[in-house]
């Protein structure tokens, strides 16, 4: 096979493989890179450990991971099945489509070298999910093959798939999928009902125990066994070996397959890889949520006043928000369903409040302001434009946070009010939704400030890429950490001064008040220094 | 025309990036009704140049007006007069192309901008893509756009980089002729770009860039007088002979 691996590939593949040990290299060099690389490896190990420390709690035996083990997988394959569709492709970066189309290879070649790339890819990619999945292995080197195969099994049917797409045709391939569908979720259906009718009562773990071990489920999950066993086996021999021999032919199969299927795939990948970087980009900027749905043009929002400017902007950041809202809320949707069936499977479902409580300082803090990224941070290819509006910097600053904040405000007030009214208790909630605007203003104004301080766009991948994340993120904390901190010591002071819950709260609001407008001059001035021919993105 | 007066006026313009010098010592005005052609080959300063008057980047060191205002003291009313249309526009892809005229006539102030709006979508075939996302529009297409909302507002300086990139034929013809009737009208035009041949077609003035100096800057005819052998000689003869003595020098 390799004989018809072509050298220019090859050395394509040598020539990456340093670029990128040297960009690590390059990046360890200076004082900067260092104290990132350190900030990056302690922050690593920190999530590391907290996961670790997680899992360890609810230890799975090989045994009894097995079954959750193939229903992941199954769960998985099922959703690739879905995602391609009839305009599926075989991805290729940009720069190969640009580069490697038009040289002098042949499908083959290029068929060989985007597997190669991805089998080497996994090498690394593999890592981080076999610790995870060592929680349910004998052994840890055990975990990272099996994952290693596994997830290769999973990229080698979605190529597979692809081809096919090109060999039946769109429109066949749109009915053979429609029936096959049909006929697994059927049998999915069978199984579940089989399962759940076993014991009513049972929890998460029984739920997949007896999935796996009824008709629909055996059948379904037949393939992803051999999988599971490889990361679940006991002992190296036969156990390891055994199943490890024959995934890595079920592998091996599939890539023969792939390599057999002479098609034409460069049209419909460089189309597919087009669509797919571009989603691949919003995905790494925290925008994959904004992959789920396309925008609409039916959604309008009248033209509020000029405000020295700051009125046309903000409406024009609003109106992207209410466009892209779609995607949102089928993404809350699926996690509110994901929280929903886990807590209904395990019969806690009371077990959602604590686990709302944890999850909306989160979700105020981390996971909206990346998604709601309506203000600077999604405009970074537009600051020249912004520049050269007639409006003085401040209300081009107040115009760009307004939508983030609005957006962000009404969705958590929604979420808040809800839980408040079914614990009964709507004036905490009510309470918490009066600093709801303020702190949203503070978490925008400092996200918006560190980015016009220390702009990053979306690059493919690379230490200062994600060493700017972290250390960005780092000193995001350490603002929040201060201004919130500040505010919190005056209002707890305020309550054992004057013994009132009122006094102290009002205290607590004015003071974050208070630090976003010492902030918003800053972000100001971020933004007049702001020298997009200096912006400089890895 | 109208009386000339400079509309765009650079003195002694620097910009330095940590180890290069960008531009220096670039001095130059546009007049009202005059179309001056920035050329130069890459990396000359022609965008640093567009984007400093634009007031995108600040200058190192130097002045820079528009219309009369300083775009580093009084940028706001100075940006009012000014559209700049840079070589690959980037649009607001969740707006349509009739909500990208509506934000400019809201942000620029320019009461009743619709049948101005629509006059300029007919002028440049857009009526069909009117309620289109930016996002579905081509390369083209998006050009148009960029340089409807430019004229929406009617600027008295406008800045083009690289106009003419993706146009078709017909949007050639239409920009070509708004540009010499803008000009014509008293507004004062600066047009970068590497198509020695469009500069020649509706230019009035040059200034010839390279490495961020300026060679030359005055009237066309000046510049054959001042490089060229005979009256009638090419632009890209002038062009050339400008650099090589820029070079020797």
């Amino acid at each position: 096979m390799l004989g018809v691996f072509h050298p220019a590939l090859r050395l394509l593949m040598k020539l990456q493989t340093k670029a990128r040990w040297r960009k690590w290299k390059r990046f360890a060099a200076t004082p900067g890179g260092k104290l990132r690389l350190a900030i990056m490896l302690a922050l690593f190990g920190l999530s590391m450990l907290m996961m670790l420390f997680f899992l360890s709690s609810t230890r799975l035996t090989p045994a009894g991971a097995q079954p959750l083990v193939a229903s992941g997988m199954f769960l998985l394959t099922l959703l690739s099945v879905v995602m391609i569709k009839s305009d599926a492709g075989i991805y290729f970066t940009p720069e190969e489509v640009d580069l490697l189309f038009p040289a002098p290879f042949s499908r083959r070649n290029l068929l060989l070298y985007r597997l190669a790339t991805m089998a080497r890819g996994l090498l690394v990619g593999s890592l981080i999910f076999s610790f995870i999945a060592s929680m349910a292995a004998s052994r840890w080197v055990f975990a990272y093959i099996g994952v290693y195969l596994c997830i290769a099994f999973l990229q080698l049917l979605s190529i597979a798939l692809a081809l096919a797409v090109s060999i039946l045709g769109g429109a066949v391939y749109t009915r053979v999928r429609k029936i096959a569908l049909g006929l697994i979720l059927a049998t999915v259906a069978f199984g579940v009902v089989q399962s759940v009718g076993a014991n009513v009562d049972a929890g998460i773990l029984d739920f997949f125990r007896n999935f796996s071990s009824s008709v629909g489920g055996r059948i379904v999950l037949f393939p992803f066994q051999v999988f599971s066993k490889v990361v679940t086996a006991p002992a190296l021999f036969p156990d390891f070996l055994g199943w490890g021999t024959l995934a890595a032919l079920i592998d091996g199969v599939l890539v023969v397959l792939i390599l057999r299927l002479d098609v034409n795939f460069l049209e419909s990948s460089a189309a597919a890889s087009e669509r797919l970087y571009k989603r691949i980009q919003r995905a790494r900027a925290g925008q994959g949520w904004m992959n789920l749905a396309k925008p609409s043009s039916r959604n309008r929002l009248p033209m509020p006043g000029y405000f020295r400017g700051a009125g046309p902007i903000a409406w024009r950041q609003s109106v992207a928000a209410l466009r892209r809202s779609r995607g949102i809320i089928y993404f809350f949707g699926f996690m509110i369903f994901v929280v929903g069936v886990i807590a209904f499977l395990g019969g806690k479902a009371d077990a959602l409040l604590p686990m709302m409580v944890g999850v909306v300082p989160m979700l105020v803090v981390f996971y909206l302001p990346q998604m709601l990224q309506f203000d600077f941070r999604g405009d970074l290819e537009r600051i020249d434009f912004l520049k050269t509006l007639p409006a003085s910097a401040g209300a081009i600053v107040a115009g760009e946070l307004v939508a983030p904040v609005l957006a962000a405000t009404i969705g958590e007030t929604v979420i808040v009010m809800a839980v408040s009214w079914w614990r009964m208790n709507l004036i905490a909630g009510l309470v918490i939704c009066l600093f709801l605007p303020v702190v949203n203003c503070l978490i925008f104004t400092i996200e918006n400030l560190i980015f016009l301080w220390y702009p990053r766009r979306v690059a493919p991948s690379g230490p200062n890429f994600s060493g700017r994340q972290m250390l960005g993120g780092f000193v995001k904390m350490l603002i929040l950490a201060l201004t919130g901190g500040v505010s919190a010591a005056i209002g707890i002071l305020a309550y054992f001064i004057f013994s009132s819950w009122v006094v102290a709260l009002a205290l607590g609001w004015l003071m974050t008040a208070a630090s976003c407008l010492v902030l918003f001059p800053l972000t100001v001035r971020a933004f007049v220094q702001f020298d997009p021919s200096m912006e400089t993105p890895d | 025309m109208t009386k000339s007066f400079p509309l765009v006026q650079v003195e002694d313009y620097h910009k330095v990036y940590a180890q290069t010098v960008a531009v220096s010592g670039l001095s130059f005005h546009v007049e009202a009704g005059h179309v001056l052609g920035l050329v130069g080959p890459n990396g000359a300063g022609k965008t640093t140049t567009l984007r400093a008057i634009a007031g995108i980047i600040p200058p190192t060191k130097g002045r820079i007006l528009v219309a009369g205002y300083d775009v580093v003291r009084d940028p706001v009313e100075a940006k009012r007069r000014l559209a700049y249309i840079p070589d690959d526009p980037k649009l607001f892809e969740t707006l349509t192309v009739k909500e990208h005229l509506e934000f400019i006539a809201a942000a620029y102030q320019v009461a009743n901008h619709g049948p101005l709006a629509d006059r300029l979508l007919e002028e440049f075939e857009l009526v069909e893509k009117r309620d289109a996302l930016a996002q579905e529009l081509s390369r083209g297409m998006r050009q148009k756009l960029a340089v409807c909302c430019a004229f929406l507002h009617d600027p008295s300086a406008i800045l083009f980089d690289e106009p003419l990139t993706g146009l078709d034929p017909h949007g050639i013809r239409t920009l070509k002729q708004a540009i010499v009737d803008l000009g014509k009208s008293g507004k004062a035009i600066i047009i970068s770009s590497h198509l020695l041949s469009l500069v020649e077609d509706i230019c009035t003035d040059l200034l010839i860039l390279d490495h961020g100096r300026a060679r030359f800057s005055g009237p066309i005819g000046e510049a054959r007088a001042a490089f060229a052998s005979t009256e009638d000689a090419s632009l890209e003869e002038v062009f050339f002979r400008a650099i090589e003595k820029g070079s020797e020098a």
